[in-house]
């Protein structure tokens, strides 16, 4: 006969005895209770643990060495029950913070919704477009073109002189747009007059003559 | 894990689903439960013999 030597840290001495209870209980699978009954043919220390096991199965419940027993698994089915209660409990209070933050989220989307729809609805009427710089032709009441020798000081004292502001300008051939407190032919003239002023045109309609 | 083992007769997986961890767990424990009992057995035999 030939032997086999089978040390005990093996993984296969390991396995067996891990599932040794479940062979003397007759709960393992049909490959399982092979794999372990093949090894403890072979293996005294586990054919002498099965043995034990075997024998403390065979004690019975009932005897009354085995009240305490008994007792101490009412107990742990009270413990099993409870941590069922707790999940249950656990599962509400989560279920009601789901339900929570779901009714959070909708509010958001509501309130993001008409955010929304306010920015779009509150936007005024489409305005004309405008180049950068243009000035509307509406705001400007003249057009002044100054002598081209014409200092700073002599083109302020020729706005002063009639209360012009500069609205827009210098144009492409020098000309600046005006916006005076009346567009009268007489102050058009006072301006025409000032010593720096080469030229000025009324963009107001003239009235028929 | 010794008393649902050996006294009620159920397979490791189900005591895992029983008390709720691992199936790896309940073979450990038992391994040290056995070891426990049959040390705490070796004790109480040796007393009273």
């Amino acid at each position: 006969v030939k032997a086999r030597i089978l040390p005990l840290d093996s993984e296969e001495h390991r396995r067996a005895r891990e599932l040794l209870p479940w062979l003397v209980n007759g709960t393992l699978d049909a490959l399982e209770t092979a794999e372990v009954r093949e090894h403890v043919a072979r293996c005294m220390v586990c054919e002498d643990d099965a043995a034990a096991l075997e024998q403390l199965r065979d004690t019975p419940l009932d005897d009354p060495a085995s009240e305490p027993v008994d007792r101490g698994w009412a107990a742990m089915r009270r413990r099993l029950d409870a941590p069922r209660d707790v999940r249950r409990r656990g599962a509400a209070e989560r279920s009601w913070w789901r339900d929570g933050l779901r009714v959070a989220v909708a509010v958001q989307a509501a309130v993001i919704a008409a955010l929304a729809l306010a920015l779009f609805w509150d936007r005024s009427p489409a305005e004309p477009y405008r180049a950068l710089g243009a000035v509307p032709v509406s705001e400007a009441d003249a057009i002044a073109v100054f002598r081209a020798d014409a200092t700073q000081a002599e083109m302020s004292a020729a706005l002063r002189a009639v209360q012009a502001r500069i609205v827009g300008g210098p144009t492409v051939s020098g000309a600046y747009l005006l916006r005076l407190p009346d567009a009268e032919p007489a102050t058009l003239d006072r301006l025409r007059a000032e010593p720096g002023v080469l030229d000025v045109q009324s963009l107001r309609a003239q009235p028929p003559r | 894990v010794l008393i649902l083992t050996f006294f009620h007769d159920l397979p490791y997986a189900e005591i895992a689903q029983v008390v709720d961890c691992p199936v790896d767990t309940v073979k450990t424990r038992v391994f040290h439960g056995r070891r426990r009992l049959r040390a705490a057995l070796h004790d109480c035999l040796g007393a009273s013999s």
